[in-house]
């Protein structure tokens, strides 16, 4: 049976809003950390989880570039690299391709995906990072990073689900 | 149940090729570039400021609460070491009083000229976001140009100096830390007055580069701002030499591990370059 979609215009461009939105102020928040147990333990990776819950039936152009503007605005906001953020985003938006899931990540996949997008960002980061300054960087507090953004990521999964249901049907914000 | 969106798949590929490109020359142009702050960086620097600081609220409430629970553990050994100090510190200050009265005597004798550069009024700031990342170690402050912040400005807290900043908008200004890869600021150590150049490579204690009369630095030095360079005035609190696992010589920096909350930022004006030649006043 041919399918034709029956969802107008503003149904998609509403998510990938709220979803560019999400990107940003986490990628503002990400210059924040708090120091416990002897440690700092920063925010840097928690927009990472933006783009990993980013919903399915978002626009896709109008999502990508959001995507890319968030990391350039992140890039910017923690005085980093110029194009790191904007690189790691979009890399691992287009890894993703949210648009291109039939159905929502299960738990296992969830964890899945959350340890692929690590992992290609520690990638990116370190060679972006010795492109540029020709040295390796702080696995340790990139570690702490991504723990930190771990430790989060039901607590954002949560808001997320509120979100969705407040705004919209559930279904059209599909992870 | 809607199915998977694919109809203009081949135009996304494209659009995110693109991004990636321009990402990816982004960061090839800023190889061996000299750090610059642009309007688009303080711009939004001023955008995030007044969330961060908001953010920072319960942040610091959290640190308090850590901070005192480990505290309460190690109180009773805490309060016995500092009745001890305070004994040694009370003999001091008296031997510190009589010597004060000397050396005024003396200078008021000889006539020298003991006024110091380090500005006596501090500005008050508030940390409200760190970046401690993978490549950058700054400080985001909620002090800017309308509170007399200036770039190159020391930043100092009740440990020691933290960094000096690096980018100021109106209200917010960024702080570059001692540890960060682009930070070198000289220094000497007080004990033998050798000098060096503290260079930060993104590790909690910085090396020492550049070491003059390496013979005169030894660990447990304390190491204060030579004010060689003009860009800090002399004499702040840096930290105290320690040998790292090679055998070279590192800092441990004063304002390390400590949590950073409320810090002052020095009004110092660095020293202006000499008159070109052409400009020289005829006597």
């Amino acid at each position: 049976m041919t399918y034709y979609d029956m969802r107008g215009p503003t149904r998609k461009v509403l998510p990938a809003l709220v979803a560019g939105i999400a990107l940003a102020v986490t990628g503002a928040l990400s210059i924040g950390g708090v120091n416990m147990f002897g440690a700092y333990f920063g925010f840097g990776c928690v927009p990472l989880l933006a783009l990993l819950i980013w919903p399915r039936h978002a626009n896709t152009l109008l999502s990508l570039v959001l995507v890319f503007a968030a990391g350039l605005f992140t890039d910017w906001g923690t005085g980093g690299i110029l194009g790191q953020w904007a690189l790691v985003f979009t890399v691992i938006w287009g890894l993703l391709r949210p648009e291109l899931r039939g159905s929502p990540f299960s738990t296992i996949g969830l964890f899945f995906a959350w340890l692929l997008i690590c992992g290609i960002s520690v990638l990116l980061l370190s060679l972006s990072g010795w492109f540029v300054f020709g040295i390796l960087p702080d696995f340790a507090a990139l570690g702490r990073q991504i723990i930190v953004a771990t430790l989060i990521l039901p607590v954002v999964i949560f808001l997320r689900h509120i979100v969705s249901t407040r705004i919209g049907e559930n279904e059209a914000w599909g992870t | 149940m809607r199915g998977p969106e694919r109809s203009n798949s081949g135009l996304t590929l494209i659009a995110l090729s693109i991004a990636i490109l321009i990402s990816v020359f982004l960061i090839v142009f800023q190889r061996g570039a000299m750090r610059d702050s642009t309007g688009a960086e303080i711009a939004v620097q001023e955008t995030v400021a007044p969330l961060a600081q908001l953010m920072a609220i319960p942040l610091r409430r959290v640190e308090g609460v850590s901070a005192s629970l480990s505290e309460r553990a190690t109180a009773i050994e805490d309060n016995k070491a500092l009745r001890e100090e305070l004994a040694v510190l009370r003999e001091r200050q008296a031997r510190y009083d009589n010597l004060a009265y000397k050396v005024a005597r003396y200078e008021a004798i000889i006539g020298v000229d003991t006024e110091t550069d380090v500005p006596l009024q501090k500005i008050a700031a508030r940390a409200i976001g760190e970046t401690d990342g993978p490549f950058v170690r700054s400080i985001l402050l909620n002090v800017g140009e309308r509170d007399g912040v200036t770039i190159g400005n020391p930043v100092l807290s009740t440990q020691g100096l933290v960094g000096h900043v690096i980018n100021v908008g109106p209200n917010s200004a960024r702080v570059l830390r001692l540890s960060d890869l682009n930070s070198r600021i000289a220094v000497a150590s007080a004990r033998s007055d050798a000098t060096a150049i503290l260079a930060g490579d993104n590790k909690d204690q910085p090396r020492l580069a550049f070491v003059n009369q390496p013979e005169n630095w030894r660990p447990g030095d304390r190491v204060i701002s030579s004010g060689d360079d003009g860009a800090l005035p002399r004499g702040l609190d840096v930290g105290v030499v320690v040998l790292d696992a090679s055998g070279g010589l590192r800092v441990d920096l004063s304002s390390g591990d400590a949590p950073l909350d409320w810090v002052w930022v020095s009004p110092y004006q660095r020293l202006a370059p000499p008159p070109e030649s052409g400009q020289e006043a005829t006597p």
